[in-house]
């Protein structure tokens, strides 16, 4: 699926033709425009709905789109969104300041529909990919903080760079977090990986639990790659 | 003959090749974007002119800077590029404006007037023409 598919994109521009520009582009790329032309509806628009995006034009009346900008970065909830002004050919020194204050991009009037569309494509690509780094932060930070210990006896049936399968005399609960001290990372001296439970199926003698491997380094990943090669390499007669 | 006539007379009142991506766009759409634009472009630039003969008339030049700021974006978008090219030159002519700067702002005014008055007519034409 169109990674921007159904993303709300909300437009803050005080030019009507100008919004309206920027609502049949966005409709193109399959988001949905939400168009706004006074900062004053700014917070209102942000709680009603989920944005993706912000297109903030710089030259407003009353409060100016760097004023806007510095607000919106203000508050933890909206200040991951990025934000695209849309500028006129003579505020550069207002760009400049505009991308120091957290900006994203910027687009210079008049819009040229391809430039756009290829900016806001390439912007909500990247922020879904940085949506998924905060996740598996989170969840690292999760499995941290968890107080519970458990004792497992567990096997490992078989390792991947995604994750890895163990069978278990009993289920795991989905979902749920936990480092493993299986001897198999130690060997690998990969220090004692976050895992999380995908799911827990019945078979012979116990259980197979698959879990995803959380945020492991690149090297990290290579030892698992090298180890699944030596055990994949057929033997010598 | 006047200062913009001279001054423009190498620069296209409609310049149509800009306007096709906003046609192809409307295909993708099936929606008639050209007129919505034209329309939101009539309707927005006729209030615009007339704010600006009011702050022109109070000498508020930082305000019609401001305006012909906002007027050249959508000049630009419909391929307007004598209006849009004025727009700019106003707005470049204000960047420090005096009491001084009356007469030649006073002839921008007159000239963007004429001029959207004369793309208003083309693009209606145009439009019908299309429609036919």
């Amino acid at each position: 699926m169109n990674q921007s598919q159904s993303k709300n994109i909300l437009v803050l521009d005080d030019n009507k033709n100008d919004l309206l520009m920027t609502k049949f582009v966005i409709m193109r790329m399959g988001c949905k425009p939400i168009l706004i032309d006074k900062s004053a509806q700014l917070i209102a628009t942000l709680q009603a709905h989920t944005i993706s995006l912000i297109l903030l034009d710089l030259d407003m009346p009353g409060l100016s789109g760097i004023e806007v900008l510095k607000r919106i970065k203000r508050v933890p909830s909206y200040k991951n969104i990025p934000v695209v002004m849309l500028t006129g050919h003579s505020d550069a020194l207002n760009v400049k300041t505009a991308i120091q204050l957290g900006a994203s991009d910027y687009i210079v009037k008049p819009i040229d529909p391809m430039i756009f569309e290829g900016k806001i494509k390439r912007l909500i690509e990247t922020n879904q990919t940085i949506t998924q780094k905060d996740w598996i932060e989170y969840e690292i930070k999760k499995a941290q903080s968890t107080e519970v210990k458990l004792t497992y006896i567990a096997q490992v049936f078989s390792i991947g760079e995604m994750g890895i399968t163990l069978k278990t005399n009993q289920p795991l609960p989905r979902e749920m977090t936990f480092f493993s001290d299986a001897e198999l990372f130690n060997e690998l001296e990969i220090a004692q990986p976050p895992l999380k439970v995908e799911s827990s199926v019945p078979c012979e003698g116990g259980y197979l639990v698959k879990c995803t491997l959380i945020g492991l380094s690149e090297s990290d990943l290579k030892k698992i790659r090298l180890f699944n090669q030596l055990l994949m390499r057929p033997v010598n007669p | 003959m006047s200062f913009y006539n001279e001054k423009y007379k190498n620069q296209l009142s409609l310049d149509l090749t800009k306007l096709e991506p906003l046609f192809q766009l409307g295909r993708e759409l099936d929606e008639d974007v050209v007129s919505e634009l034209v329309k939101t472009h009539c309707e927005t630039v006729t209030v615009q002119l007339k704010q600006i003969e009011i702050l022109f008339e109070t000498k508020n030049f930082i305000q019609v800077r401001s305006e012909a700021h906002k007027l050249k974006s959508s000049a630009a978008t419909l391929g307007l590029n004598k209006l849009y090219r004025m727009c700019i030159d106003l707005e470049s002519y204000l960047q420090n404006p005096s009491t001084a700067c009356a007469p030649v702002v006073n002839a921008y005014i007159t000239g963007i007037t004429i001029e959207f008055n004369l793309t208003k007519l083309m693009l209606n034409n145009m439009q019908t023409q299309v429609g036919a």
